[in-house]
């Protein structure tokens, strides 16, 4: 994948700036091949999600310069809700990663810690699988559960 | 990247002006539309701000923002195909969950949707 953007400019830019300047510069939106499917365990009767990257993410992950270190989620925010410590979203950003290393940043981005930090389950609550691999007929769609 | 500090917009014939605060602040900070791709909703290739879209049930999604919101004061406004209307479930700085609802007033699936939000980044 061509440099688009260097380490150094990065470190100069916020992470939104980062996106505007990857969209100026014509990076390719990547289509994703895999999906994340998830069971909250707090709420056993609910049917299972399913989470998938945007294109324009996943390219920038895959670009690499542009996210911040996973670990910097989730940022602390006061009783009102607000963020507290934006900065550490801005300050860093992680080399390019693979669709597999990706699709690992995002359960821990988007995914509550809950799901997939749970060791005293007896199964996984979540499992990352091809997008080609959920059912294409949602007519029981409240019914979806994870395969044990 | 270059920068050009200003305060106001003018219209050179007309003479209407914006004060560019309202334009920073005013702009779209995140949008997204999606549709369904392989039974489940995939975003289209273009989007801005949204690192993800989870399906959470019939006729419910979430947008996951790449850079979260400053704080909870932030809207979302979408359209939901068909006759469905948009109805807002849950959000916090990171994500915007909204349903779409049909006109019996249950949740449906239509095949794609789309939100603006608009407020302030982290």
């Amino acid at each position: 994948m061509t440099e688009l953007l260097t380490h150094e400019e990065a470190l100069s830019l916020k992470l939104w700036e980062r996106e505007l300047v990857l969209k100026d510069r014509k990076l390719t939106p990547v289509e994703p091949q895999y999906a994340i499917v998830w069971e909250d365990p707090t709420e056993m009767d609910d049917p299972v999600k399913v989470t998938v990257p945007s294109p324009m993410w996943l390219a920038m992950a895959m670009h690499g310069n542009c996210l911040p270190p996973v670990s910097v989620y989730p940022l602390p925010v006061d009783e009102k809700g607000a963020v507290i410590f934006p900065h550490p979203l801005h300050d860093d950003v992680i080399p390019a990663m693979t669709e597999e290393e990706a699709m690992e940043y995002l359960l821990m981005k988007d995914v509550p810690s809950f799901v997939w930090e749970d060791v005293t389950a007896n199964k996984k609550h979540f499992k990352i699988t091809k997008r080609t691999m959920v059912n294409t007929d949602r007519s029981y769609r409240n019914a979806w559960r994870l395969a044990a | 990247m270059s920068t050009i500090k200003i305060d106001t917009i003018e219209d050179l014939s007309a003479g209407e002006s914006v004060d560019v605060t309202y334009v920073v602040h005013g702009t779209a900070k995140a949008y997204g539309r999606d549709t369904y791709g392989g039974g489940i909703p995939t975003i289209g290739g273009i989007s801005l701000n949204v690192s993800s879209v989870t399906d959470v049930s019939t006729g419910r999604r979430k947008y996951n923002f790449a850079n979260v919101m400053a704080d909870n004061g932030f809207t979302g406004s979408g359209c939901g195909g068909g006759s469905g209307f948009h109805m807002l479930e849950a959000y916090n700085v990171a994500y915007y969950e909204w349903s779409v609802v049909s006109d019996g007033g249950g949740y449906a699936d239509y095949p794609g949707s789309a939100v603006v939000h608009g407020g302030e980044l982290a």
